[in-house]
């Protein structure tokens, strides 16, 4: 039932497609291919079916269909159903061919396509480094295989370092559906690969008379040691397949509901070349170059400064440009180091590939130096040294010196000073920025003022309480130079204090004559500031003889220091203190 | 004791190593005319190691370079506060403001720096003074002058401190235009506008608001982000 259904359907699609005006459109991809590759050809006719003979003879070409695919559209009703056949096209030889138009129709409804042509080239140019041939496909074997994977190597013997372009071929044959589950590995780890594309380049070749999907990745792979190594690549594929295993199918129990709703399943395969014998040679310790880093390949250098003509204080840029074919990641400059001509800065290094493979270009190395004196500079030359793999030996480039105008700057800059020059004219001045200043010089915290900064004040302060004592101890002095009796009265007092703290530790020795000594001292500089006499001059006669019988307590105090001292007499403790009460009662009341 | 005053003086120098490359890698972006690159390669450095004249005047060639007139004039400023009399930020700072269509503005001969010190060492000088005084006794006509002499600059160093305090509300217009309102507010339509460069001064701060004194005697109050103080806070 469901079958007369779908037939009835395809029926009423094919009728409505006959009825339509025929139209025919090829096209072909690429235009041109080398000798031994396949270009795809794709006829695609709409409104007219059942003229599958179409291609023509053409000399030299061989035409191979791989496909056919119909689509169906509908427009106000009317259902067009267009068909598109797939050729690979191969030649047997270069040249030159043109496909002449195709015809589908006949009589007034008979269409042509227009003629295309497909250039076939007998092999590439040859670059620097030699990469794979394509005609290498025509080893390639499937050995019965619906998928394989195939390493294309230009030599299996090199050096340490040296950077070998590779093709990866991914060959799936045309009814096999597959999808990529990764980037291409190398099984050795005495081995690096460049990076690879996640899209690599799709075309179509005959593989033991099977057309094959071909998948190919440029790149370059270098040894990292010295040795023999098996060299070979893994890539990680789904392939898809139909499920089987499914079963009973029930209601939909026909084969066409398996395709119409896709059960398929995906599995995981890992493709493998065959693994390659590679031998991996060290590079020579003889005659190397102090100066080689480890760049393998064939290079040559260039270098230039611009601009020529510059201010002293302005920068050039000195350019040292590497081109050729290697491992350009162990490419390096000698780059110019600073003299008492040039203050220099690091260069920046940039790397053009002119391959995918980016085993070939230029690698630039741009670094900034500021002239710091007049007059012409050179820029000395430049070397390079690298390992050259054909020629087994190495190789040193040298740029060729570059000079230099540099004229005096308007202004003087930090370091540059002591050049001592004419003074540029005023309208020079004002149309250009000074330069920039080269070294960085005496660095400060903080840009607020002095005089704001808790350290500073503080310091000057100080300063100021210092000026600040000095003067009143300068006014005091000079009021004391100008009175005798104050002077006396200063002294006096400081005597007395002197006395009374000898008093004091008397008292607490129990030491009755230094006691007593003091007391009568003490007594003696109060006595003699008020009677202005010389204190030493104060005796108990003149005592006894100026107090008119008053003063027995001053007298008592004189008396007893001569007791005191002319008989050696000891008194208690409690004893002195009494007394020293007497003596500063005396002293208070003279005051 | 020692060891940790060797850390401190290893660190210090790291700093200042780095800070140094810093400018170098600084001075080579601005050689090769990535001048954004450049200024922030030389405000990176003024964040690790603090300001310095040749710091802040390549900072402020870089922002010219760059089209940023008014923080070009900015640390051009900026750099004057700690080198006054040099002739290349004169220069620059001329041509810059020249450009931003702003007058000239003479720098002063001294910086305040300058006259904090100079008013520090008078101070020094006179208390000298006095300790020669207490030592010596004696107080003759050449002490007083001694005294005298300093005491006058003093006074003048102060007077002159005291001129420029308000200077420490100087700001520069970083901003393309920056509009200023009547109040503290945006609601209103701004009563002018200030130009990219500009120098004004802070007179209050409100909220998000600073209020401003143009050159022209001109007040109005303008959004932090269009100003910045050329003394730091």
């Amino acid at each position: 039932m469901r079958h007369i259904t779908l037939i009835g359907l395809l029926a009423l699609l094919a009728q409505s497609a006959l009825a339509a005006k025929p139209e025919i459109a090829v096209s072909l991809e690429p235009k041109q291919i080398a000798l031994g590759e396949t270009a795809q050809l794709t006829v695609t006719v709409s409104g007219a079916l059942g003229n599958e003979g179409i291609l023509p003879d053409v000399d030299g070409l061989e035409f191979t269909p791989t496909g056919r695919s119909s689509q169906y559209q509908s427009i106000n009703g009317e259902v067009e159903e267009s068909q598109s056949l797939v050729y690979l096209v191969t030649a047997t030889h270069a040249g030159s061919f043109t496909i002449p138009a195709l015809k589908v129709g006949s009589g007034h409804d008979a269409v042509s396509s227009s003629p295309v042509v497909l250039r076939v080239t007998g092999s590439g140019s040859t670059p620097a480094l030699r990469a794979p041939s394509v005609r290498d496909d025509e080893r390639v074997s499937a050995n019965g295989q619906r998928a394989f994977l195939h390493l294309v190597t230009p030599k299996r013997e090199f050096y340490v370092g040296e950077l070998v372009p590779v093709e990866i071929k991914a060959y799936f044959r045309a009814d096999v559906s597959a999808a990529l589950n990764g980037l291409p590995q190398l099984s050795s780890d005495a081995f690096t690969m460049n990076r690879l594309d996640g899209k690599p380049s799709q075309s179509q070749a005959m593989v033991d008379g099977q057309p094959y999907v071909v998948l190919t990745w440029t790149t370059a792979l270098s040894a990292v040691k010295a040795g023999e190594y098996s060299l070979a690549v893994e890539l990680p594929v789904l392939v898809r397949t139909q499920d089987r295993s499914r079963a009973p199918r029930g209601f939909f129990d026909d084969p066409f509901f398996d395709d119409f709703f896709g059960r398929v399943v995906e599995k995981p395969v890992t493709l493998k070349t065959e693994p390659d014998a590679a031998k991996v040679l060290p590079l020579p310790g003889e005659n190397r170059p102090a100066d080689f880093t480890g760049a393998v390949g064939r290079f040559e250098i260039t270098a230039e400064a611009s601009p020529a003509q510059i201010t002293v204080g302005d920068p050039i840029t000195l350019r040292l440009r590497v081109t050729g074919a290697g491992n350009f990641d162990r490419v390096s400059s000698s780059q110019l180091t600073g003299s008492s001509d040039w203050k220099t800065y690091k260069p920046v290094a940039r790397f053009e590939p002119s391959d995918s493979a980016g085993s070939q270009g230029t690698k630039t190395f741009e670094q900034a130096a500021v002239p710091t004196q007049a007059g012409t500079r050179e820029i000395p030359a430049l070397s390079f040294s690298f390992f050259d793999p054909e020629s087994r030996q190495y190789v040193t480039r040298h740029t060729a010196p570059v000079s230099v105008e540099v004229a005096q700057g308007a202004t003087p800059s930090a370091v540059m000073r002591h050049v001592t020059t004419p003074k540029p004219k005023a309208n020079e001045q004002r149309s250009k920025l000074a330069p920039n200043r080269i070294e960085p010089g005496r660095f400060v915290s903080t840009l607020r003022p002095l005089f704001l900064q808790p350290w500073f004040l503080m310091m000057n302060l100080v300063a100021l309480a210092g000026i600040a004592v000095a003067f009143i101890s300068f006014r005091r002095r000079d009021r004391l130079a100008r009175d005798p009796r104050l002077l006396r009265a200063s002294l006096a007092g400081r005597a007395i204090r002197e006395q009374l703290a000898t008093m004091a530790d008397a008292v607490q020795r129990t030491e009755a004559v230094i006691f007593f000594t003091a007391a009568r001292c003490a007594l003696q500089h109060r006595l003699g500031e008020q009677w202005n006499l010389p204190p030493e001059t104060i005796t108990l006669a003149e005592i006894k003889a100026r107090s008119n019988g008053e003063a027995d307590e001053l007298r008592r105090v004189f008396e007893m220091a001569d007791r005191v001292a002319y008989s050696g007499e000891s008194l208690p403790s409690a004893d002195l203190a009494y007394w020293q009460t007497i003596v500063t009662k005396e002293l208070e009341r003279l005051k | 004791m020692k060891t940790p005053s060797l850390i401190i003086a290893a660190l210090a120098l790291l700093a200042a190593v780095e800070a140094h490359a810093e400018f170098d890698q600084a001075n080579a972006a601005f050689a090769e005319k990535r001048y954004a690159a450049a200024a922030s390669g030389y405000e990176a450095v003024i964040r690790r190691q603090g300001f310095s004249v040749p710091v802040l005047f390549n900072l402020a060639n870089a922002f010219y370079c760059d089209g940023k007139l008014g923080r070009a004039i900015l640390n051009y400023e900026r750099a004057q506060l700690l080198a006054p009399r040099a002739a290349d930020i004169d220069r620059n700072l001329s041509v810059v403001r020249r450009k931003a269509g702003l007058a000239d503005q003479p720098a002063h001969w001294l910086s305040s720096n300058e006259l904090s010190w100079l008013a520090s060492m008078t101070l020094g000088f006179i208390a000298a003074g006095f300790l020669f005084r207490q030592v010596t006794k004696r107080a003759g006509l050449a002490w007083r002058g001694w005294i005298a002499v300093n005491a006058c600059v003093l006074l003048a160093a102060m007077i002159a401190l005291f001129l420029r305090f308000p200077q420490g509300d100087r700001a520069i217009v970083i901003a393309e235009t920056a509009p200023a309102y009547i109040a503290p507010v945006t609601v209103t339509q701004p009563i002018f506008t200030l130009t990219e460069g500009q120098p004004v001064s802070i007179r209050k701060v409100n909220g998000d608001f600073l209020l401003v004194e143009a050159g022209d005697g001109r007040r109005g109050w303008v959004t932090p982000a269009a100003v910045e103080r050329v003394t730091p806070m």
